[in-house]
Formats: structure tokens, sequence, C-alpha cells
């Protein structure tokens, strides 16, 4: 078995910070998070239309694997050759919130399918898979802090059993004060 | 190499139609559904048609619980199903070889809305503190992981607990699965109109949509030989797929759900025309089961009959996965396959062989499927055996 303590890439977003490998790929402190994410996103030239109709949980994410996968380092596997194991500990809180408020009151109801949709947080799983047409193995946890040996574990029986040749492993979490999002390439 | 052999020793479900698997299968076998149409605008502001466990029903039986009233309705739910399972199979849930995964899509959701908002810590609403709750009524000693990855949670946590029984880190582990019908949950699936305003129609020509169900199903997965039983159910194996095309709707072509299933035949060496039985998602959403048609011809299985679940106890989510198993493994057990409830005549594109009649035939391999927002896809098979044949 690979030891867990094995360096792989890596790419990290908390604190207005974008770390690629150790490295500071972009930074703007100043900004609240949703600007912080819109100039990442310009930054980094990612050009998707459909990321403007994302929650900000699922921005964080697609801009996390953006930053990751930027190379091309999906390139050459199989659709279903690819596996993603990913977590968080509060779900889809924000939108969750912003989701009950919209039916508190009856006089003023307006549950949104386009809010609802995000209230599911393996909805980042499913915005990265189909940007990169990723059909392979994947799995959403949830716990109350980021255990980053049982995902890597993870991430490598599937490896090893020969369910997937390359894994996109992480934890993506956002609140209204506190976002962080790492992301590993595990091979 | 031959994998690791995975029993299922034991299993409950808790629904509208009963708080034991027996209850639920005796139930279903009588064609009776637990679908009803609900006017009380304290859950939703119009009439709905839902599977609801009723109120009075789970307070007479959380007083088999300790001090209940700290709990949450779906997390006594859960509290009650697990008890139910260790006390069938006598398993030791204090030992360090032990493990609970819990699925779910939305957890304690119905604590966010205004009305119940103050009744229990906020953080209640998180999952993993969900998780610890049910974790530390229970004294087991490792922490519970959560799978939350919309309609396939259930059938994806028992694929999970395979993965970590293969790698004999475990010897036991609890899989359950659970979520509420809340006026969250109502008003998000109304506002997609993806709700059937009667008793829904899987596979069925004038199908229209689901209706939401309630429920707990939980399994223990052992890799101990059950001394105690001469016929053994099994997990053979399972997989995981994405379509890579939608966050909202399914495939049009049906490849993922087929890579899914695909991969769980693999995964099980199994083949296709050893599959004497599938117990499908069916939704009874148009677009759902246009696209397990397509994914069922794509892997050679248009013969084999199958049913949906759905019209006995509606969608319930996180817990679909996993009642829709246990309900597949007593169809093992007992050699009875239910009529598919709600289907008349075909509306989907591509033939398939819907249950019409519930009726007997011997079984032995079964495949049961998942999907859901997100573009996800999950497959599973079960098998039984005799102590014959292993």
């Amino acid at each position: 078995m690979i030891p867990t303590e094995k360096i792989y890439p890596c790419c990290e977003i908390k604190a207005g910070e974008i770390i690629l490998d150790g490295k500071v790929l972009y930074e703007n402190k100043e900004l609240p998070f949703p600007k912080f994410i819109k100039g990442a996103y310009k930054a980094l030239e990612l050009n998707y239309p459909k990321f403007h109709k994302m929650d900000r949980l699922c921005k964080l994410a697609f801009v996390a694997a953006n930053a990751l996968l930027k190379e091309g380092q999906l390139e050459g596997y199989a659709p279903s050759d690819i596996g993603i194991v990913m977590a968080n500990s509060k779900a889809t809180l924000h939108t969750d919130s912003k989701y009950a408020d919209s039916i508190k009151d009856r006089a003023d109801y307006f549950p949104s399918p386009a809010v609802f949709v995000y209230t599911l947080p393996n909805i980042m799983v499913g915005e990265i898979c189909i940007k990169y047409k990723i059909k392979g193995e994947s799995v959403f946890f949830v716990s109350n802090t980021f255990d980053k040996k049982m995902l890597t574990e993870y991430s490598q029986d599937m490896i090893e059993t020969g369910n997937a040749k390359i894994c996109l492993m992480g934890w993506v979490d956002y609140t209204d004060t506190d976002y962080h999002a790492i992301l590993y390439l595990i091979q | 190499m031959k994998q690791t052999t995975i029993y299922i020793t034991a299993d409950n479900i808790i629904s509208s139609l009963g708080f034991t698997t027996k209850a639920n299968w005796e139930n279903i076998v009588a064609e009776r559904t637990g679908v009803e149409c609900h006017h009380d605008t304290s859950i939703y502001p119009s009439p709905v048609w839902i599977s609801k466990i009723k109120e009075e029903t789970l307070t007479a039986a959380s007083k088999a619980l300790q001090n209940p009233r700290q709990y949450s309705k779906l997390e006594q739910l859960f509290l009650l199903s697990i008890k139910d399972v260790v006390e069938r199979s006598k398993i030791d849930i204090l030992a360090e070889d032990s493990l609970i995964i819990i699925a779910s899509t939305k957890g304690n959701i119905d604590l966010l809305e205004h009305k119940n908002q103050g009744k229990f810590p906020s953080n209640r609403v998180q999952l993993g503190t969900m998780a610890e709750q049910i974790q530390q009524y229970f004294n087991n000693p490792n922490t519970p992981l959560v799978v939350c990855n919309a309609c396939i949670s259930g059938v994806l946590a028992m694929d999970v607990a395979k993965r970590l029984l293969r790698r004999k880190k475990y010897k036991n582990i609890i899989v359950t699965g659970g979520d509420l019908v809340s006026e969250f949950t109502l008003s998000g699936f109304k506002s997609f109109k993806a709700m059937s305003d009667a008793p829904s129609k899987p596979y069925d020509k004038n199908r229209v949509g689901i209706n939401l169900g309630e429920g707990i199903g939980t399994v223990l997965l052992s890799t101990e030989k059950p001394v105690d039983q001469t016929e053994f159910i099994t997990l053979e194996g399972g997989a995981s797929s994405n379509d890579a095309n939608h966050i909202s709707g399914p495939s049009r072509t049906g490849d993922g759900l087929f890579i899914a299933i695909d991969k769980a035949l693999k995964d099980s060496a199994s083949t296709s025309d050893e599959i004497d039985y599938m117990s499908m998602h069916g939704t009874a959403t148009p677009y759902n089961d246009e696209m397990e048609s397509k994914a069922i011809a794509l892997a050679n299985l248009q013969e084999v009959p199958l049913n949906s679940l759905k019209g006995y106890i509606g969608h319930t989510l996180g817990a679909a996965g996993l009642i829709e198993s246990i309900v597949a493994i007593q169809s093992l057990k007992n050699n009875l396959l239910y009529r598919s409830l709600g289907f008349e005549e075909l509306g989907v594109p591509v033939p398939i062989n819907v249950i019409k009649e519930t009726s007997s035939m011997p079984l032995h391999k079964c495949l049961k499927t998942a999907s859901g927002f997100g573009g996800c896809n999950a497959a599973m098979v079960f098998a039984k055996s005799s102590n014959k044949t292993l």
C-alpha cells in the first residue's frame, strides 16, 4: 500500500488565497467571498457561463478543481476511470438557509428550483463531472472535521481495486463566515 | 481472486406501512399503498400525495427508547430502526470492529424550517452532529460515516461499507438510511413540477411524477457467516457512476446508469443473464423512467422482470436505496415478485419487463439501481445461497 504521507498535487482556497502546490496562484484578501471567487474565475480565464448560475459552495469547488486540473491532468483517462471522493461539514447549509427563507412566509412563498437544486452537496461533484466529462465512481461524505486520512485511503482503495485510475479527493466547505477548499489529485 | 463474502444478516424498515421489515413486506405483498392525500397546512399549503409515518405511531414506538424527547423525529426513527437490527442480530455494537454508516439527503432539515427553530441546538441540522447523537446512543466506539449523495445515498452507503469490509477494516457495519417528508423537500420538488397529484405510476404511459415518502431502512453487513441460518443473502458487488450531463435532469441516453450497472456486474463477478430480478429506482417522473429503460437495454437486461417500490411508500430519498434493497431481499428469500404498483401500460421508449401481477418465481440473484440529482447513479447485486452452494 502507498503510504498516506505521499505528496499529491494540491489546490487550497482559503482566506482570500488560492494556493497551488504551495505557491500562491491568486490572492485578494480584501474582497468578500462572492467578489473574491468571481475575481479568481476571471484571473483563471475559466470562461464557463454555467459558473454564474452556481451557488457559492459550487463556485468554490469549481474554481479549486479548475485550478488543480488546469494543465489537463485528466486528459488521456477514460471518463469512467476518473473517481471523485469529497466531503465537508456543513453540507449545503448556506443555500439551505436561503431556500428555507423563501418558504417561511405563506403570503410570500417563492420556492425556486434554481435554488433548491443546490441544496444537495453532491451537486458540486456533478458540476465538476460535467466540466471534465467524468463518469467514474464518486461519493460525498459529511463529517464535522476533515478526515484527510480516511478520504485518502478511500481514494487509494478505489485505485488499488481497479475501480478508478485517478481520483480527485478533497474537502469543500462554505458558511457565511468562513470558506475552505482543499483538493488533491490521487494517482 | 475471491472477494471477502459480505452477509446481510439483519434488516429493518420503518415506513407508513409499518415499523419492521415483516410488516412492510406483508403490506407490499397485499398490494397496500401508504401513499395518501394529506390536507395538512403545517406540511404544505395545498393537498399533497405523500407517504407519511403517523405521529402517534412514532410516539408510541419511541417509548422503547431512552429519553426519546432528547432526539428529533428523524433521530428517533434512526434509533428505533438500528435498535431493531442490533437486537435481531445480537451484534456487539460496542466492538472496535463495528461501525455505523448513515445515508441521508437532508437529515434534520425540518429543524431549519422557521416553525421548528429553537426546538433543538442549531448544530443538530449538521449531519455530522446528528450522526454523533446516533453513535453515542449505542456507545459505538467509531466516528460514524455519513453519505450525502442525493437519491443514491442508500445504495452508495452500502457500497462504501462493502469497500471497508473487503479491506477488513471492520467485521460488522450497520448501514442506515433515512429522510423525512418536510416542507423543505415538498416545496422543492413542487417547484420542479416533479410531484404527482395522485399515487405515482412508475413506467406507465400516464405517469406524471413522484410522491415523496418518509422512512428508514437499516441493514447489518457482516463478514462473519451467520451461524443460525441455512440460507444466506450476500452483497455481491456494487458501483457508482456519473452522467456528466446535467445537475437536475437524468441523462437522455442512459449511459451513466449503464456504466454503474456494468461495473456492479463486474464487481460481483456476475453476467447479465444471471440476474433474475431488478428492483429499479422508478420514480415515475417522465425523464427518469425513460432513461432507465435505455440503460436496461444497454445492459442487455430487457427481459428481466423489474418493479419500482415507489407506488407503495413513495420516494424516501436517502432511505430509498436501503428500503428497496431490503424489500428485494425479501423477494429473494420468498421467491416472490411483487406487482409494480401503479403500472398499467408501458410508457417508456424501450420495451422492459415491468411486473404486472404479484407472482412466485425461483430467485437467486437480483440487481438494485438508483439515480439522483447531480447526475449520480448506483447499482448493486445481491444473491441468495445455501450452505451447499457456498
